[in-house]
Protein backbone atom coordinates (compact mmCIF):
# COMPACT_ATOMS: atom_id res chain seq x y z
CA UNK A 1 0.00 0.00 0.00
CA UNK A 2 1.15 3.44 -1.02
CA UNK A 3 2.50 5.52 1.89
CA UNK A 4 1.77 8.79 0.22
CA UNK A 5 -0.13 10.50 -1.86
CA UNK A 6 1.79 11.63 -4.80
CA UNK A 7 1.34 14.81 -6.74
CA UNK A 8 3.22 14.50 -9.80
CA UNK A 9 4.51 17.57 -12.36
CA UNK A 10 0.68 19.06 -11.70
CA UNK A 11 -0.28 22.18 -13.64
CA UNK A 12 -3.58 24.14 -13.90
CA UNK A 13 -4.72 27.23 -15.54
CA UNK A 14 -7.50 28.92 -15.35
CA UNK A 15 -7.51 30.98 -18.93
CA UNK A 16 -4.07 33.26 -18.52
CA UNK A 17 -3.89 32.69 -14.90
CA UNK A 18 -1.31 30.22 -14.07
CA UNK A 19 -2.70 28.96 -11.02
CA UNK A 20 -0.80 25.53 -10.11
CA UNK A 21 2.92 25.42 -12.40
CA UNK A 22 4.64 22.01 -12.23
CA UNK A 23 3.84 20.84 -8.88
CA UNK A 24 5.54 18.11 -7.04
CA UNK A 25 4.40 17.31 -3.31
CA UNK A 26 3.92 13.58 -1.43
CA UNK A 27 1.46 14.14 1.23
CA UNK A 28 1.28 11.25 3.61
CA UNK A 29 -1.47 9.02 4.21
CA UNK A 30 -3.02 8.10 7.50
CA UNK A 31 -1.72 11.55 8.79
CA UNK A 32 -2.94 14.83 9.53
CA UNK A 33 -1.39 17.30 6.81
CA UNK A 34 -1.94 21.01 6.84
CA UNK A 35 -1.68 22.99 3.41
CA UNK A 36 -0.99 26.56 4.36
CA UNK A 37 0.07 29.85 2.20
CA UNK A 38 -1.60 33.07 1.29
CA UNK A 39 -4.77 33.39 -0.52
CA UNK A 40 -4.60 32.42 -4.62
CA UNK A 41 -1.24 30.16 -4.34
CA UNK A 42 -3.68 27.45 -5.69
CA UNK A 43 -4.81 25.28 -2.58
CA UNK A 44 -8.17 24.97 -2.92
CA UNK A 45 -7.34 24.42 -7.21
CA UNK A 46 -5.32 21.26 -5.80
CA UNK A 47 -8.10 19.78 -3.65
CA UNK A 48 -10.59 20.10 -5.75
CA UNK A 49 -8.41 18.18 -8.98
CA UNK A 50 -7.77 15.83 -6.00
CA UNK A 51 -11.58 15.27 -5.55
CA UNK A 52 -11.87 15.36 -8.99
CA UNK A 53 -14.08 18.10 -9.23
CA UNK A 54 -11.70 19.82 -11.64
CA UNK A 55 -9.40 18.78 -14.30
CA UNK A 56 -5.78 18.93 -14.56
CA UNK A 57 -4.43 20.67 -17.35
CA UNK A 58 -1.41 18.11 -16.96
CA UNK A 59 0.38 15.64 -14.80
CA UNK A 60 -1.19 13.47 -12.14
CA UNK A 61 -2.37 12.33 -8.43
CA UNK A 62 -1.49 8.50 -7.33
CA UNK A 63 -2.30 6.88 -4.34
CA UNK A 64 -5.97 8.89 -3.46
CA UNK A 65 -9.36 7.06 -4.48
CA UNK A 66 -11.67 10.09 -4.98
CA UNK A 67 -14.36 8.06 -4.59
CA UNK A 68 -13.86 7.88 -1.03
CA UNK A 69 -13.15 11.15 0.18
CA UNK A 70 -15.13 13.14 2.84
CA UNK A 71 -15.26 16.92 2.10
CA UNK A 72 -15.74 19.90 4.55
CA UNK A 73 -15.88 22.70 1.36
CA UNK A 74 -15.19 26.41 1.94
CA UNK A 75 -18.57 27.09 1.67
CA UNK A 76 -20.79 25.10 4.09
CA UNK A 77 -23.09 23.53 1.27
CA UNK A 78 -25.84 22.59 3.82
CA UNK A 79 -29.20 21.28 2.55
CA UNK A 80 -30.68 24.82 3.60
CA UNK A 81 -34.16 23.64 4.37
CA UNK A 82 -33.34 20.45 6.53
CA UNK A 83 -31.62 20.81 10.21
CA UNK A 84 -28.93 19.57 11.07
CA UNK A 85 -29.36 15.62 11.61
CA UNK A 86 -31.02 15.55 8.34
CA UNK A 87 -28.05 17.14 6.33
CA UNK A 88 -25.82 14.72 7.79
CA UNK A 89 -28.22 11.69 7.94
CA UNK A 90 -28.94 12.43 4.13
CA UNK A 91 -24.84 11.13 3.72
CA UNK A 92 -25.13 8.57 6.28
CA UNK A 93 -27.89 6.79 6.45
CA UNK A 94 -26.55 3.35 5.61
CA UNK A 95 -23.96 3.65 8.40
CA UNK A 96 -25.06 6.47 11.35
CA UNK A 97 -27.93 6.17 13.14
CA UNK A 98 -29.97 9.35 14.13
CA UNK A 99 -28.68 8.96 17.51
CA UNK A 100 -25.37 8.95 17.34
CA UNK A 101 -25.41 11.82 14.42
CA UNK A 102 -28.11 13.85 17.67
CA UNK A 103 -24.70 12.77 20.03
CA UNK A 104 -22.06 14.61 18.20
CA UNK A 105 -24.00 17.69 17.61
CA UNK A 106 -24.76 18.12 20.76
CA UNK A 107 -21.08 17.06 22.05
CA UNK A 108 -19.91 20.00 19.93
CA UNK A 109 -22.72 22.17 21.48
CA UNK A 110 -25.62 22.30 19.34
CA UNK A 111 -28.66 22.32 21.84
CA UNK A 112 -31.91 20.69 20.90
CA UNK A 113 -33.23 23.39 19.54
CA UNK A 114 -30.15 24.13 17.41
CA UNK A 115 -30.76 20.62 15.97
CA UNK A 116 -34.48 20.94 14.92
CA UNK A 117 -34.13 24.22 13.12
CA UNK A 118 -33.47 23.91 9.41
CA UNK A 119 -29.32 24.91 9.40
CA UNK A 120 -30.24 28.39 7.11
CA UNK A 121 -32.09 29.36 10.28
CA UNK A 122 -27.97 28.30 12.30
CA UNK A 123 -25.00 30.62 12.79
CA UNK A 124 -22.33 30.81 10.77
CA UNK A 125 -20.06 29.00 13.34
CA UNK A 126 -22.89 26.43 14.38
CA UNK A 127 -23.49 25.35 10.27
CA UNK A 128 -19.39 25.12 10.00
CA UNK A 129 -19.73 22.60 13.12
CA UNK A 130 -22.10 20.47 11.18
CA UNK A 131 -20.42 20.53 8.05
CA UNK A 132 -17.41 19.19 9.74
CA UNK A 133 -19.67 15.88 12.21
CA UNK A 134 -21.13 15.21 8.31
CA UNK A 135 -17.07 14.85 6.88
CA UNK A 136 -16.30 12.67 10.21
CA UNK A 137 -19.14 10.84 10.26
CA UNK A 138 -18.88 9.94 6.05
CA UNK A 139 -17.06 6.50 5.13
CA UNK A 140 -14.20 7.26 3.47
CA UNK A 141 -10.25 6.98 3.49
CA UNK A 142 -9.26 10.57 3.28
CA UNK A 143 -11.10 13.50 4.36
CA UNK A 144 -10.23 16.98 2.90
CA UNK A 145 -11.32 20.11 5.13
CA UNK A 146 -10.80 23.62 2.79
CA UNK A 147 -11.04 26.10 6.05
CA UNK A 148 -13.43 24.35 8.44
CA UNK A 149 -12.71 26.03 11.64
CA UNK A 150 -13.74 29.90 10.24
CA UNK A 151 -16.39 31.15 12.51
CA UNK A 152 -15.24 29.94 15.58
CA UNK A 153 -14.00 31.01 18.49
CA UNK A 154 -10.74 29.57 20.05
CA UNK A 155 -12.22 27.51 22.46
CA UNK A 156 -14.40 26.24 20.44
CA UNK A 157 -12.12 25.65 17.38
CA UNK A 158 -10.02 23.60 20.18
CA UNK A 159 -13.06 21.38 20.95
CA UNK A 160 -13.46 20.52 17.44
CA UNK A 161 -9.91 20.00 16.60
CA UNK A 162 -9.90 17.56 19.62
CA UNK A 163 -12.99 15.93 17.99
CA UNK A 164 -11.50 15.30 14.94
CA UNK A 165 -8.27 13.98 16.09
CA UNK A 166 -10.08 11.65 18.26
CA UNK A 167 -12.55 10.45 15.35
CA UNK A 168 -10.06 10.27 12.67
CA UNK A 169 -9.93 6.71 12.62
CA UNK A 170 -6.67 6.09 10.77
CA UNK A 171 -8.13 8.45 8.02
CA UNK A 172 -5.56 10.69 6.11
CA UNK A 173 -6.79 14.44 6.65
CA UNK A 174 -5.67 17.14 4.63
CA UNK A 175 -6.78 20.39 6.12
CA UNK A 176 -6.17 23.78 4.42
CA UNK A 177 -5.83 26.47 6.76
CA UNK A 178 -4.44 30.14 7.69
CA UNK A 179 -4.14 29.40 10.86
CA UNK A 180 -0.50 27.96 12.09
CA UNK A 181 -1.80 27.46 15.39
CA UNK A 182 -4.51 25.18 14.00
CA UNK A 183 -1.77 23.55 12.68
CA UNK A 184 -0.27 22.80 15.95
CA UNK A 185 -3.06 21.75 17.56
CA UNK A 186 -3.76 19.56 14.75
CA UNK A 187 -0.19 18.13 14.98
CA UNK A 188 -0.27 17.91 11.46
CA UNK A 189 2.52 18.29 8.98
CA UNK A 190 2.85 21.63 7.25
CA UNK A 191 2.49 21.54 3.26
CA UNK A 192 3.58 25.30 2.67
CA UNK A 193 2.20 27.13 -0.29
CA UNK A 194 3.72 29.87 0.22
CA UNK A 195 5.85 30.94 -3.15
CA UNK B 1 -46.25 45.47 16.66
CA UNK B 2 -49.17 42.72 16.39
CA UNK B 3 -51.52 44.96 16.49
CA UNK B 4 -49.66 47.26 13.73
CA UNK B 5 -50.08 44.52 11.04
CA UNK B 6 -53.59 43.32 12.32
CA UNK B 7 -54.48 47.00 11.90
CA UNK B 8 -52.50 47.38 8.14
CA UNK B 9 -54.64 43.96 6.94
CA UNK B 10 -57.86 45.48 8.02
CA UNK B 11 -57.17 48.88 6.26
CA UNK B 12 -56.03 46.58 3.47
CA UNK B 13 -59.26 44.70 3.16
CA UNK B 14 -61.49 47.54 3.99
CA UNK B 15 -59.68 49.39 1.04
CA UNK B 16 -59.89 46.50 -1.40
CA UNK B 17 -64.05 46.55 -0.19
CA UNK B 18 -63.93 50.31 -1.23
CA UNK B 19 -62.19 50.08 -4.29
CA UNK B 20 -64.68 47.45 -5.30
CA UNK B 21 -67.93 49.51 -4.47
CA UNK B 22 -65.94 52.44 -6.26
CA UNK B 23 -65.75 50.43 -9.96
CA UNK B 24 -69.10 49.40 -9.60
CA UNK B 25 -70.68 52.68 -8.41
CA UNK B 26 -68.91 53.78 -11.62
CA UNK B 27 -70.40 50.74 -13.33
CA UNK B 28 -73.97 52.03 -12.23
CA UNK B 29 -73.58 55.40 -13.28
CA UNK B 30 -72.14 54.58 -16.96
CA UNK B 31 -75.33 52.30 -17.33
CA UNK B 32 -77.72 54.97 -16.00
CA UNK B 33 -75.73 57.67 -18.10
CA UNK B 34 -76.50 55.39 -21.55
CA UNK B 35 -79.61 54.17 -20.30
CA UNK B 36 -79.50 51.24 -22.85
CA UNK B 37 -79.44 47.59 -21.82
CA UNK B 38 -78.60 45.73 -24.83
CA UNK B 39 -74.94 48.27 -24.71
CA UNK B 40 -74.27 48.79 -20.81
CA UNK B 41 -76.71 47.06 -17.94
CA UNK B 42 -76.48 47.74 -14.38
CA UNK B 43 -74.53 45.61 -12.09
CA UNK B 44 -78.03 45.32 -9.96
CA UNK B 45 -79.75 43.87 -13.84
CA UNK B 46 -76.62 41.28 -14.17
CA UNK B 47 -76.97 40.12 -10.70
CA UNK B 48 -80.49 39.25 -11.24
CA UNK B 49 -80.05 37.71 -14.68
CA UNK B 50 -77.07 35.63 -12.93
CA UNK B 51 -79.61 34.35 -9.89
CA UNK B 52 -82.26 33.72 -12.57
CA UNK B 53 -79.47 31.90 -15.15
CA UNK B 54 -78.33 30.25 -11.63
CA UNK B 55 -81.75 28.02 -10.89
CA UNK B 56 -81.43 26.44 -14.40
CA UNK B 57 -80.07 22.61 -14.45
CA UNK B 58 -78.16 23.65 -17.57
CA UNK B 59 -76.17 26.64 -16.15
CA UNK B 60 -74.46 24.27 -13.72
CA UNK B 61 -74.10 21.48 -16.11
CA UNK B 62 -72.12 24.15 -18.57
CA UNK B 63 -69.92 24.67 -15.72
CA UNK B 64 -69.21 21.42 -14.76
CA UNK B 65 -68.66 20.33 -18.28
CA UNK B 66 -66.49 23.59 -19.30
CA UNK B 67 -64.17 23.29 -16.05
CA UNK B 68 -63.62 19.48 -16.14
CA UNK B 69 -62.41 19.88 -19.52
CA UNK B 70 -60.34 23.16 -18.98
CA UNK B 71 -58.81 21.23 -16.28
CA UNK B 72 -58.12 17.87 -18.05
CA UNK B 73 -56.04 20.41 -20.45
CA UNK B 74 -54.33 21.87 -17.48
CA UNK B 75 -53.50 18.73 -16.00
CA UNK B 76 -52.05 17.27 -19.38
CA UNK B 77 -50.06 20.21 -19.52
CA UNK B 78 -48.60 20.07 -16.30
CA UNK B 79 -48.04 16.54 -16.66
CA UNK B 80 -46.41 16.81 -20.08
CA UNK B 81 -44.60 19.80 -19.18
CA UNK B 82 -42.64 18.34 -16.39
CA UNK B 83 -41.69 15.46 -18.65
CA UNK B 84 -40.10 17.49 -21.18
CA UNK B 85 -38.48 19.94 -18.67
CA UNK B 86 -37.03 16.86 -17.47
CA UNK B 87 -35.63 15.27 -20.43
CA UNK B 88 -34.38 18.84 -21.49
CA UNK B 89 -32.10 19.38 -19.08
CA UNK B 90 -31.09 15.83 -19.39
CA UNK B 91 -30.83 15.56 -23.32
CA UNK B 92 -29.56 18.69 -24.87
CA UNK B 93 -30.91 17.33 -28.05
CA UNK B 94 -34.21 16.73 -27.35
CA UNK B 95 -34.19 20.56 -25.54
CA UNK B 96 -32.67 22.46 -28.93
CA UNK B 97 -35.16 20.30 -31.01
CA UNK B 98 -38.32 21.08 -28.43
CA UNK B 99 -37.71 24.94 -28.10
CA UNK B 100 -38.42 25.74 -31.53
CA UNK B 101 -42.37 24.80 -31.40
CA UNK B 102 -42.25 25.68 -27.49
CA UNK B 103 -41.53 29.50 -28.50
CA UNK B 104 -43.44 29.34 -31.50
CA UNK B 105 -46.65 28.25 -29.23
CA UNK B 106 -46.05 31.30 -27.04
CA UNK B 107 -45.93 34.12 -29.63
CA UNK B 108 -49.12 32.53 -31.58
CA UNK B 109 -52.14 34.11 -31.18
CA UNK B 110 -54.92 32.01 -29.34
CA UNK B 111 -57.09 32.39 -32.15
CA UNK B 112 -55.07 31.37 -34.53
CA UNK B 113 -54.99 28.11 -32.91
CA UNK B 114 -58.20 27.65 -32.42
CA UNK B 115 -59.16 27.78 -36.12
CA UNK B 116 -56.16 25.62 -36.52
CA UNK B 117 -57.16 22.87 -34.20
CA UNK B 118 -60.85 23.04 -35.17
CA UNK B 119 -59.90 21.53 -38.25
CA UNK B 120 -58.03 18.63 -36.01
CA UNK B 121 -60.36 18.00 -33.10
CA UNK B 122 -64.17 18.05 -32.38
CA UNK B 123 -65.64 21.68 -31.12
CA UNK B 124 -65.91 19.66 -27.22
CA UNK B 125 -62.57 18.78 -27.19
CA UNK B 126 -61.25 21.87 -28.40
CA UNK B 127 -60.80 24.00 -25.18
CA UNK B 128 -59.21 20.68 -23.84
CA UNK B 129 -56.65 20.78 -26.14
CA UNK B 130 -56.10 25.08 -26.53
CA UNK B 131 -55.78 25.00 -22.42
CA UNK B 132 -53.32 22.26 -22.99
CA UNK B 133 -51.32 24.17 -25.18
CA UNK B 134 -51.35 27.21 -24.14
CA UNK B 135 -50.35 26.05 -20.40
CA UNK B 136 -47.55 23.81 -21.71
CA UNK B 137 -44.83 25.69 -22.34
CA UNK B 138 -45.41 28.56 -19.23
CA UNK B 139 -44.76 25.02 -17.08
CA UNK B 140 -41.77 23.41 -19.24
CA UNK B 141 -39.79 26.57 -19.07
CA UNK B 142 -40.49 27.63 -15.29
CA UNK B 143 -39.70 23.75 -14.34
CA UNK B 144 -36.65 23.97 -16.89
CA UNK B 145 -35.46 27.00 -14.95
CA UNK B 146 -36.22 25.58 -11.55
CA UNK B 147 -34.11 22.23 -12.70
CA UNK B 148 -31.14 24.32 -14.13
CA UNK B 149 -30.75 27.02 -11.42
CA UNK B 150 -30.19 24.41 -8.90
CA UNK B 151 -27.39 25.15 -6.97
CA UNK B 152 -24.24 23.31 -8.55
CA UNK B 153 -22.69 23.59 -5.80
CA UNK B 154 -24.99 21.49 -3.76
CA UNK B 155 -25.13 18.40 -6.62
CA UNK B 156 -21.05 18.53 -6.03
CA UNK B 157 -21.77 17.84 -2.82
CA UNK B 158 -24.47 15.77 -3.03
CA UNK B 159 -21.95 13.42 -5.59
CA UNK B 160 -18.79 13.78 -3.47
CA UNK B 161 -21.14 11.92 -0.30
CA UNK B 162 -22.51 9.70 -2.55
CA UNK B 163 -25.71 10.91 -2.00
CA UNK B 164 -28.64 8.30 -3.23
CA UNK B 165 -30.25 9.33 -6.55
CA UNK B 166 -33.92 9.62 -4.82
CA UNK B 167 -32.56 12.05 -1.80
CA UNK B 168 -30.73 14.32 -4.43
CA UNK B 169 -34.43 14.59 -6.26
CA UNK B 170 -36.62 14.41 -3.07
CA UNK B 171 -34.03 17.09 -1.50
CA UNK B 172 -32.02 19.06 -4.01
CA UNK B 173 -33.98 19.19 -7.15
CA UNK B 174 -38.05 19.23 -5.62
CA UNK B 175 -37.26 22.32 -3.49
CA UNK B 176 -35.41 24.24 -6.09
CA UNK B 177 -38.03 23.53 -8.95
CA UNK B 178 -41.03 24.24 -6.10
CA UNK B 179 -41.37 27.99 -6.60
CA UNK B 180 -40.92 27.89 -10.36
CA UNK B 181 -43.17 25.65 -10.47
CA UNK B 182 -45.65 27.58 -8.18
CA UNK B 183 -45.45 30.61 -9.71
CA UNK B 184 -46.40 28.96 -13.51
CA UNK B 185 -49.51 26.94 -12.17
CA UNK B 186 -50.86 30.37 -10.39
CA UNK B 187 -50.51 32.33 -14.02
CA UNK B 188 -50.93 29.00 -16.00
CA UNK B 189 -54.33 28.20 -14.30
CA UNK B 190 -55.61 31.79 -15.56
CA UNK B 191 -54.17 31.61 -18.88
CA UNK B 192 -55.87 28.27 -19.17
CA UNK B 193 -59.17 30.13 -18.28
CA UNK B 194 -58.95 32.69 -20.91
CA UNK B 195 -57.56 30.47 -23.41
CA UNK B 196 -60.41 27.37 -22.93
CA UNK B 197 -63.29 29.68 -23.14
CA UNK B 198 -62.30 31.56 -25.80
CA UNK B 199 -61.53 28.11 -28.05
CA UNK B 200 -64.94 27.11 -26.40
CA UNK B 201 -66.74 30.36 -27.88
CA UNK B 202 -65.04 30.00 -31.70
CA UNK B 203 -65.70 25.60 -31.38
CA UNK B 204 -68.87 26.25 -29.75
CA UNK B 205 -69.74 23.20 -28.09
CA UNK B 206 -73.12 22.31 -26.93
CA UNK B 207 -73.91 22.65 -23.02
CA UNK B 208 -70.58 24.98 -22.19
CA UNK B 209 -69.79 28.43 -20.77
CA UNK B 210 -68.58 29.51 -24.33
CA UNK B 211 -71.89 28.48 -25.74
CA UNK B 212 -74.25 30.17 -23.24
CA UNK B 213 -71.59 33.24 -24.48
CA UNK B 214 -72.13 33.01 -27.78
CA UNK B 215 -75.64 32.47 -27.75
CA UNK B 216 -76.12 35.63 -25.67
CA UNK B 217 -73.32 37.26 -28.05
CA UNK B 218 -75.55 36.53 -31.06
CA UNK B 219 -78.93 37.19 -29.36
CA UNK B 220 -77.69 40.59 -28.26
CA UNK B 221 -78.38 39.45 -24.44
CA UNK B 222 -75.77 41.41 -22.99
CA UNK B 223 -77.17 40.89 -19.52
CA UNK B 224 -76.32 37.52 -20.05
CA UNK B 225 -72.98 38.22 -21.47
CA UNK B 226 -71.98 39.77 -18.65
CA UNK B 227 -73.60 37.12 -16.12
CA UNK B 228 -71.64 34.23 -18.19
CA UNK B 229 -68.43 36.51 -17.65
CA UNK B 230 -69.18 37.19 -14.14
CA UNK B 231 -69.20 33.09 -13.20
CA UNK B 232 -66.19 32.71 -15.72
CA UNK B 233 -64.06 35.34 -13.62
CA UNK B 234 -65.36 33.72 -10.27
CA UNK B 235 -65.03 30.19 -11.34
CA UNK B 236 -61.08 31.45 -12.33
CA UNK B 237 -60.82 32.53 -9.03
CA UNK B 238 -62.05 29.80 -7.11
CA UNK B 239 -59.40 27.49 -9.19
CA UNK B 240 -56.86 29.50 -8.61
CA UNK B 241 -56.75 30.12 -4.95
CA UNK B 242 -57.65 26.37 -4.40
CA UNK B 243 -54.70 25.24 -6.69
CA UNK B 244 -52.61 27.40 -5.22
CA UNK B 245 -53.73 26.68 -1.54
CA UNK B 246 -53.12 22.66 -2.10
CA UNK B 247 -49.98 23.51 -3.70
CA UNK B 248 -48.45 25.56 -1.01
CA UNK B 249 -49.52 23.01 1.48
CA UNK B 250 -48.34 20.73 -0.59
CA UNK B 251 -44.49 22.36 -0.72
CA UNK B 252 -44.63 22.84 3.06
CA UNK B 253 -45.42 19.74 3.42
CA UNK B 254 -42.85 18.16 1.13
CA UNK B 255 -40.51 20.35 2.66
CA UNK B 256 -41.07 19.60 6.41
CA UNK B 257 -40.92 15.41 5.63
Amino acid sequence: MDKYIEIKNLSKSFDETKVLINLNLNIKKNCISCIMGPSGTGKTTLVNIMMGLIEADSGEINGINPNSIGVVFQEDRLIEHLNAVENIYVVNNKTQSRENIISQLNFLGLNKEDIEKPVKNLSGGMRRRVCIIRAILFECETIIMDEPFKGLDDSLKKKVINHLVNNRKGRTILVITHDLNEAKELNAEIIDFTR
Amino acid sequence: MKINIQNKKKNKRIIKILSVSFWLFIWFVLSSIINMEIILPSPYKVVITLLELSIKKDFWISILLSSSRIIIGFLLALIVGIIMAIISCNLWVFETIIDVPMKLIKVTPIASFVILALLWVKGKNLSVLISFLMVMPIIYTNVKEGIKTTDAKLLEMARMFKIKKINIINKIYIPSIMPHLSSAITVGLGFCWKSGIAAEVIGIPKKSIGFNLYEAKINLMTKEVMAWTVVIIIISIFFEKVVFFIVERWRIKWINT
